[in-house]
Parts: structure tokens; C-alpha cells; sequence
């Protein structure tokens, strides 16, 4: 039965070495969420149609609700808890400027795409913001901000601290 | 109600922190008002026991370091109120604003009086009481200091969290006079401020939670974490009106961590208001999810036969060739419909719609026999706090209610459902469990925006509209929640513009019982009946050759006081609506020419006692691809606390409205709901949201709320501008089932 199967692996997540005990078909989301405890990364739909639950893949954005989690081994993860220290990240420098979030349950996911798309793209047009942003919801209606916030991270030099 | 007499004394009361700092809490008596929503006791509408406001109570702590954290006593769902309550305080205090936090209050409606949030109210509920309370604080900092320096208190005035004396500028913070301050009576009567001289409450502030937000910090529900905590997920009756029969587990609790499957109670008291079902326990998850999968379980069949959106259009169809209840007759309507010149009727059609919030419906419980504490992402926690001791037969005392972060409420979470469910699991585990619901669950087993038809017939002589008759037909939430002395009172507002304006007018409605849920969604019934009232004004615009905009104008003729009973009432002033009618008028550049196949289409509605009108901009391209370009809006919402804050609400409302009007909708086939995540359900995405100017006007009337005002109009205006653009008329939401060109 694969259903009793448990594997032991290590993750890299926000550059520390973790050993997790995990099913293999077990999505990174709930390996972050439940084993490591890093909640910052949300459950929405758990079907990769709304990216509240991005992190960064060796630095590109991915839903972790369709990862699994034994397909990222020992590549490097990145959760908005590792993004920065105390929130400096170009990207969240820019986010606390334009005060973006309402309820704010999207936000890391949106943050977390954002910072995937400016690390390919430093200056993006507002049509390849609108493409890259695509897969994120926002249900409290967020957007022009979250547009306005990665124009100004960008001209911030979004890419790196 | 206040049944408590309170002497004058009892108003602020003051105490040092052990720390040496100050900590003020307040009574206020006599804030009572009488709930002018429809009261229900019976068990779903939790929130409308809610609305009796009684005495409150504030904090106010202040450390020695002068650090100040002020109490949110309500909910925050996104609405900024944890931000905007502290405003109020910190602007009467004289608060240095940057120093400021804040903090949810417990769960006592003793102390705060009800904690619920929606209906855009709590503006409303609390904004003289908060200033007071931060002016009494701010006089006794004053005299504190005064006795320090033993000078007259009018020799030293407040600013930025200090006191200055005058003469020689010498400063004493409020947190080294807190202890001071702490022993000084508080004032009777403080004086508040000028609103000229407002430096923080109208002036743009940023979220207070911003920056735990964008770092992961802040926390939701569904992230909290606590030792020896299981999670669990609950296999519910997949039909409405269904109960479980027996149920085969074997294969399930093979799963790797699951730790127990067993059977939530079914409904027996009129508390119970969970649906029932087998809970799957667990140690992570994920495992809990997959365990569910599993599960091989049989139902009773369905109570009631109404149970497809297919077949409850039938039936509304089939209501509306009754008369329907009479919710108001004023003058002869038959008698000015047959002399009119012109006669128009029209049918708008409703689907279910879901409140889909992004963070799906969760409760964490721990019970261990003789307290409950309960952390819980809900907008009515002392309903939550009430229905535990319920459940649990414990007395209140013993239970805690800890309002978490919530991602989003838009009415969804003033249920309780998903709290008494995890309460009832508590109860089994007595060890802390997180219940928490996939997204299918919370599509499965939302509370609906009503599905209806409104059906509306006009009169017009000599170019005025002379006879106006809405007969409107829908699954009513009342009626859902066993309430049917006034199933219509969520769903039609007979008193709103633009019916109650013309002269000869009926409003009827008939309720259909469903076992479908359904319940409050942002500007309940107001987000249907404006699609109605706000389109059809402009279908007879169009039939007799008036400018839309000006067919408005002329129905509202001299300002005149109308009255409305209902929410946001008693008055419904007729040049407040012309007002931002004429603002939008302008902002908007109405009539300016515009490309082929664009338009601009114009709406004005009335929701709890906010005025909004708005005009949006489409265009359709070749392939009959609808763009929504522009939307200009203008509000009066009166005095606004918070402008930043005001205005995220209004755009937030205006994107919900667009993806109500352009998208949403929810079917039930043989009584399964068909969509079951974002796959089969479209949101609207950053690609969709037009270019979107709001602005406010009237700032000086009296505060009032923001949260729901910008939605309605967005569904009228919108088809509207396609029928101007394509000449189709929309007369069913949503938008993407029209072909348009
Ligand atoms: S939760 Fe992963 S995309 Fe929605
Ligand atoms: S801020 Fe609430 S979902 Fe985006």
C-alpha cells in the first residue's frame, strides 16, 4: 500500500538543512506548513489556481500546493519567512510603501510570485506584469496596488537585497 | 440591551500597569440602540442577535516607554478597522501615531458590547465613543503633567504623545506620567476636537499589519499551531437535506497518520447548526485530507425535491404569475400603469453566487472538559462564545474566544457553522483540533447569495415615469433560517430609490423554500436589486429618448427628506443622490465621445446609508470580447476616518461587484453543487481590473460605512454601458453566458 509508505528526506528551506518525514505524494505546501511550521505560506485551493501558497524554486515561483515535496530535494526553497530579515526585500519595501493588502491572505503568494517574476525580469512592462501575475487571486481586490507595488520594486532593482 | 445603570463616574476607569505604565478602560452608559435589522433568534443568523449594541469598553495601554497599544474590539476581515478604530483614540489623545499598535480584544460582550462586524456599521457604532475616550485620556495627561509642574493644565497643551508647557517648551511623556495621569479622575464631559483640527482621523494611514502581513508573521486561522495539536477534516452530506446512513472506514485509517474516524452528532437542537457528517482525525494535514478520499459512505435521501438551480427557476417563474406579498402600495398603481403611454416590463435574473474567501473556513478548539477555548476566524465571536457554552453545556465563563486574522469575511463568516462543528470535534479529541475545510468544502458548503428574479413594470406619461411595480421572487435568507415573518428584509428594500420615488408604485415579494443555504453577502439583497432597479431605469431611459443620467435627475426632482426604514435609514435625502450623481457626471466626462463599440453606462445606488454613483466604460471587440475600461465612482459615505482605507474599500467593492456581474455564479444539479474550486468558478484577475478612479464628496455629514457601497452599482452600469455599446441587454448574471456581439 503506498498509503503507508513514509520516506524520510532533507529539504533546503530558507537556507537552512531540514529532515522531514513526508508520504511521497505529500505537496511541499503541507511539509512547510504542518512539519516546519512556516504558516506564512497559505492553503487556498490546493489545485494551483490561485497561488497563495508560491514560494521561490531556486529562485523561480512555484505553487507548492502541486509540488511534491520529493521532487524538490535538494533544491534551494525560499518561503516568505526567508525572503529577507525583517521584511527588506525590494519587493516587501514596496509593498509596505504602497500598503498593499487588505486582508492580506494572498499577500505572501503574491510577494512570493512578484519576487519570481522580477528575478527574470527586472523591468517588466504592465502587460508582462498582468501575464506574470495571471495565477494569483487576490478576493479582496488588491491589484492595482500589487501592480503599482512591482513597478515601484522594480525600479527599486528588484532582484536582490 | 444596557440594562446596567451607570453613574457618570463609571465612564473611564483608569489603572497603572504593573509595569508603570497606564491602562484605561471605559464604560459608557446609556449607548444603547435599539437593532434595526429584522431580530431573529432562530439558530443560523447568528449575527442578527448581534446587533444589540450595549455598553462598551476600551483599552488603552500606554508603556513607560510611551509605546501605545490600543484595543481593536471588532473583527478584522480586510476592512482596515484595525487600523482605523485606533485612529479615533490616538486623534482625540493626541497620540503620536507612530508609536501606535494595536490589539483584538477578547471576546466579552459585557465589556464591549456585540463584537459582530458587517453591514458596514461599526463606523457607525463607535466613533463618538472612541474620540471620547481618547479626549478624557488626553485631559488627564494634561492635568498630570500640570500637577508635576504645579502650573495651571491651561498653561500646557498635548502634542505627539507628549505634554509641553509653554512657557518653556519643557516636555513630560505620556508614559512617564502614566502613573500620574492613572490616579486623576477622568472628566465628564471631555471636549473633543474641532475637525478642523483633525491631524490623524482624515488623513491617508497606512495598515497598522502591513508589515506582519508581508513578512508571514500575521496570523490566520487556518496557521494556528499549538503542541499536540491534531487537525481534521469532515466528510459532510454531499446533498442538501441529506443525513448519513453508514459509512465504511477501513481503507481510510490505513492512511499514514490518521489517528481516528468517527461521526459528528446529527442535528437534534436548534443549536446544531453543523450539517453533520464523518470526521477524519489526524496528525498533519494532508493526511487527513487523503484519508477522506477514502471513505466509502452512504445518505439518506433528500427531505425536499427543490434541489436544482434549474428547477428553482421553474418555480420562481411560476411565483411570479401570483400577486406575491405586498411590501407597499402608494397611490393606484393598475389605474396610472393602463393610462401610461408607454409600458415596459422586464425580468433580471440571479444566480447563487459563493463568498469564496481566500482563506477557506476553519476553527481550532481545545476542550478538555471544563474550559473551551476556541481560536476562530469569525466576524460574530460572542455569537461564537454563546453557541460554545450551547455545545458544551459549560457556563461563558469558562469559554475563550480568540478572534485570529481572517482571510476575508464578505458575510461568509457571520455563520457560525464552522465553529460549532470544531467545538463538537473538541469535545471528542479533548485535545486541541484544528478543524479546517478544502476548498471544495467551502464551495460545497457556503451560505449563498440568494438566487432570484426580479420582475419590474413601468408606466411612463409625458415622459415621466408615473408607475413603477417590482414583484421580486427568490430563496430568501430568512426563510432559509426559519424566520418567515419578514422573508423579504434581506433581499428588497422598499423604501430605496429609485421605486419609492415614483408615484403610483407596488412592491411584492414571494419567498421559495429550498434547502439550498443560503445567507448575508457584502450589501445583501442591495447587490441584486440595484443590478434590477439600476438597469431597468436605464432600459426606459432608452425607450423614450432620455439621456440616462437625466432621466435620474428629473425622477428625483427638489430635495426632499424621504424616509427609509431599514438599514442605513430613517432618511433618504434625494440631493444627496444628486449630488454625486452630478459629481460622477463630470469626474467621468459623461457624453464625451467615444471609440466604436465602447460606451459608458451609469448607475446610482442607495446601500446602508452610503450614496454611490458610478460610470463604467466597455468596449466589445470584433470577436465580441468584453472589456471593462474605466470605472469612475463617486460616494458619500459622509465624514471618512480613514481616506486610504475608504478608498481600498471602494475599489475592493467595485472588483468584487465586476467579478459578481462578469463571472459568478454557483449551479446544483440534483442537489450537488457543481463548482467546486477556481477551475469551474472564475475569478476576476489582475488582467480584468479596469483603470478605477473613486472620490469622495460630502465629507462633512456624519461617519458612516465604506465595506459594501461600491458593489452594487458596478452590475447595472456595466450592462448597462454594453447595451450602449452593442445594444444588448443584460438581463442575467453573470455576463459570460451572453454572447455579445
Ligand atoms: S493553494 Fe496552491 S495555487 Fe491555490
Ligand atoms: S488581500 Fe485579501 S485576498 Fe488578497
Amino acid at each position: 500500500m503506498i498509503q503507508s509508505v513514509i520516506m524520510e528526506i532533507t529539504l533546503y528551506v530558507n537556507k537552512e538543512k531540514h529532515q522531514v518525514d513526508i508520504s511521497p505524494d505529500e505537496p511541499l505546501l503541507w511539509v512547510l506548513r504542518d512539519k516546519l511550521k512556516l504558516t506564512g505560506t497559505k492553503y487556498s485551493c490546493g489545485k494551483g489556481l490561485c497561488g497563495s501558497c508560491t514560494v521561490l524554486l531556486d529562485g523561480q515561483a512555484i505553487r507548492s500546493c502541486i509540488t511534491p515535496a520529493l521532487s524538490v530535494m535538494g533544491k534551494e526553497i525560499t518561503t516568505i519567512e526567508g525572503l529577507s530579515k525583517n521584511g527588506n526585500h525590494p519587493v516587501q519595501k514596496a509593498w509596505r510603501e504602497i500598503d498593499v493588502p487588505q486582508c492580506g491572505y494572498c499577500q505572501p503568494g503574491q510577494i512570493m510570485n512578484a519576487v519570481g517574476l522580477l528575478n527574470t525580469n527586472h523591468l517588466p512592462s504592465n502587460k508582462e506584469i498582468t501575464l506574470a501575475m495571471h495565477g494569483n487571486i487576490c478576493r479582496c481586490g488588491t491589484y492595482p496596488k500589487i501592480k503599482q507595488a512591482i513597478k515601484l520594486a522594480s525600479e527599486m532593482g528588484g532582484k536582490h537585497e | 440591551m444596557n440594562k446596567k445603570r451607570y453613574t457618570r463616574r463609571d465612564f473611564i476607569r483608569v489603572s497603572t500597569l504593573i509595569s508603570g505604565g497606564l491602562l484605561a478602560g471605559f464604560y459608557l452608559p446609556g449607548y444603547s440602540r435599539k437593532p434595526k435589522r429584522v431580530s431573529n433568534r432562530q439558530n443560523r443568523a447568528s449575527w442578527l442577535d448581534e446587533t444589540e449594541w450595549t455598553d462598551l469598553n476600551v483599552y488603552v495601554r500606554i508603556a513607560p516607554n510611551n509605546l501605545i497599544s490600543i484595543i481593536t474590539p471588532y473583527p478584522e476581515i480586510g476592512q482596515g478597522i484595525r487600523t482605523s478604530m485606533p485612529m479615533l483614540i490616538a486623534e482625540e489623545l493626541d497620540a503620536d501615531w507612530n508609536l501606535v499598535s494595536t490589539e483584538q480584544a477578547e471576546t466579552d460582550q459585557k465589556k464591549y458590547g456585540s463584537q459582530f462586524v458587517g453591514g458596514s456599521t461599526s463606523m457607525l457604532r463607535t466613533f463618538d465613543l472612541l474620540r471620547k475616550t481618547g479626549a478624557s485620556l488626553r485631559t488627564m495627561f494634561l492635568q498630570a503633567a500640570a500637577e508635576k509642574w504645579n502650573i495651571d493644565k491651561s498653561k500646557c497643551y498635548t502634542q505627539n504623545s507628549y505634554v509641553i508647557r509653554k512657557e518653556t517648551g519643557e516636555k513630560l511623556s505620556y508614559g512617564e506620567l502614566a502613573t500620574q495621569a492613572s490616579k486623576i479622575s477622568p472628566p465628564e464631559n471631555p471636549i473633543l476636537k474641532n475637525r478642523k483640527d483633525f491631524e490623524i482621523i482624515g488623513k491617508r494611514k497606512k495598515n497598522l499589519d502591513t508589515q506582519n502581513i508581508i513578512t508571514g508573521k500575521y496570523q490566520y486561522g487556518m496557521d494556528i499551531q499549538m503542541e499536540d495539536m491534531l487537525v481534521a477534516v469532515i466528510l459532510r452530506p454531499p446533498i442538501f437535506g441529506t443525513q448519513l446512513k453508514n459509512y465504511n472506514a477501513t481503507q481510510a485509517l490505513k492512511t499514514e497518520g490518521v489517528v481516528e474516524i468517527f461521526t459528528l452528532p446529527n442535528a437534534k437542537n436548534d443549536f446544531d447548526i453543523h450539517r453533520g457528517g464523518i470526521v477524519v482525525l489526524a496528525k498533519n494535514s494532508f493526511a487527513a485530507i487523503k484519508a477522506r478520499d477514502e471513505i466509502k459512505a452512504e445518505w439518506t435521501p433528500a427531505k425536499s425535491n427543490i434541489e436544482s438551480t434549474e428547477q428553482l427557476f421553474e418555480i420562481f417563474h411560476d411565483k411570479l404569475k401570483s400577486e406575491g406579498e405586498i411590501l407597499k402600495s402608494e397611490g393606484d398603481f393598475e389605474n396610472a400603469y393602463q393610462s401610461a403611454e408607454i409600458k415596459l416590463q422586464a425580468n433580471y435574473e440571479i444566480p447563487f453566487v459563493a463568498h469564496a474567501t481566500n482563506e477557506p473556513q476553519n476553527t481550532t478548539v481545545y476542550y478538555n472538559g471544563t474550559v473551551c477555548q476556541i481560536w476562530s476566524p469569525t466576524q460574530v465571536p460572542n455569537y461564537v462564545r454563546s453557541l460554545a457554552a450551547k455545545i458544551t453545556g459549560l457556563d461563558i465563563k469558562n469559554i475563550i474566544v480568540n478572534v485570529t486574522g481572517i482571510g476575508g469575511g464578505f458575510g461568509r463568516r457571520l455563520e457560525a457553522d464552522y465553529a460549532a462543528e470544531a467545538i463538537y470535534v473538541a469535545m471528542h479529541t479533548k485535545k486541541p483540533v484544528k478543524v479546517f475545510w478544502t476548498r471544495e468544502d467551502d464551495f460545497s458548503f457556503d451560505y449563498f447569495r440568494p438566487a432570484g428574479i426580479h420582475q419590474l413594470k413601468a408606466g411612463i406619461k409625458n415622459g415621466k415615469i408615473v408607475a413603477w411595480d417590482v414583484h421580486h421572487t427568490s430563496t430568501s435568507e430568512l426563510t432559509f433560517n426559519n424566520t418567515h415573518k419578514k422573508p423579504w428584509a434581506y433581499e428588497i428594500f422598499p423604501d430605496n430609490y429609485p421605486p419609492a420615488f415614483v408615484p403610483n408604485l407596488k412592491i411584492a415579494y414571494s419567498d421559495v423554500e429550498s434547502n439550498i443555504a443560503v445567507g448575508p453577502l457584502r450589501a445583501p439583497g442591495h447587490n441584486t436589486t440595484s443590478f434590477a432597479d439600476g438597469s431597468f431605469m436605464d432600459e426606459i431611459a432608452h425607450s423614450i429618448g432620455v439621456d440616462p443620467i437625466q432621466l435620474h435627475l428629473d425622477l428625483i426632482g427638489e430635495p426632499k427628506e424621504w424616509p427609509y426604514n431599514g438599514d442605513g435609514g430613517p432618511i433618504l435625502y434625494s440631493k444627496r443622490i444628486k449630488d454625486v450623481i452630478l459629481e460622477v457626471k463630470e469626474k467621468s466626462d459623461w457624453g464625451k465621445k467615444m471609440p466604436k463599440n465602447s460606451a459608458q453606462g451609469f448607475a446610482f445606488h442607495f446601500t446602508f446609508g452610503g450614496y454611490a454613483a458610478m460610470v463604467t466604460e466597455v468596449s466589445i471587440s470584433e470577436k465580441g470580447q468584453l472589456k471593462v475600461d474605466k470605472i469612475t465612482a463617486v460616494a458619500d459615505i459622509g465624514q471618512i476616518v480613514n481616506p486610504a482605507g475608504a478608498e481600498e474599500q471602494m475599489i475592493g467593492g467595485i472588483i468584487d461587484g465586476l467579478n459578481l456581474t462578469l463571472n459568478a455564479e454557483v449551479k446544483i444539479i440534483d442537489g450537488k453543487v457543481v463548482q467546486q474550486n477556481f477551475d469551474t468558478y472564475p475569478m476576476l484577475r489582475m488582467a480584468d481590473v479596469p483603470e478605477i478612479k473613486v472620490s469622495f464628496i460630502n465629507t462633512y455629514a456624519p461617519v458612516g460605512g465604506v465595506g459594501e457601497m461600491g458593489l452594487p452599482p458596478v452590475a447595472p452600469s456595466l450592462c448597462n454601458a454594453i447595451f450602449a455599446a452593442t445594444g444588448k441587454r443584460i438581463r442575467s448574471l453573470p455576463v459570460r453566458h451572453h454572447k455579445l456581439l
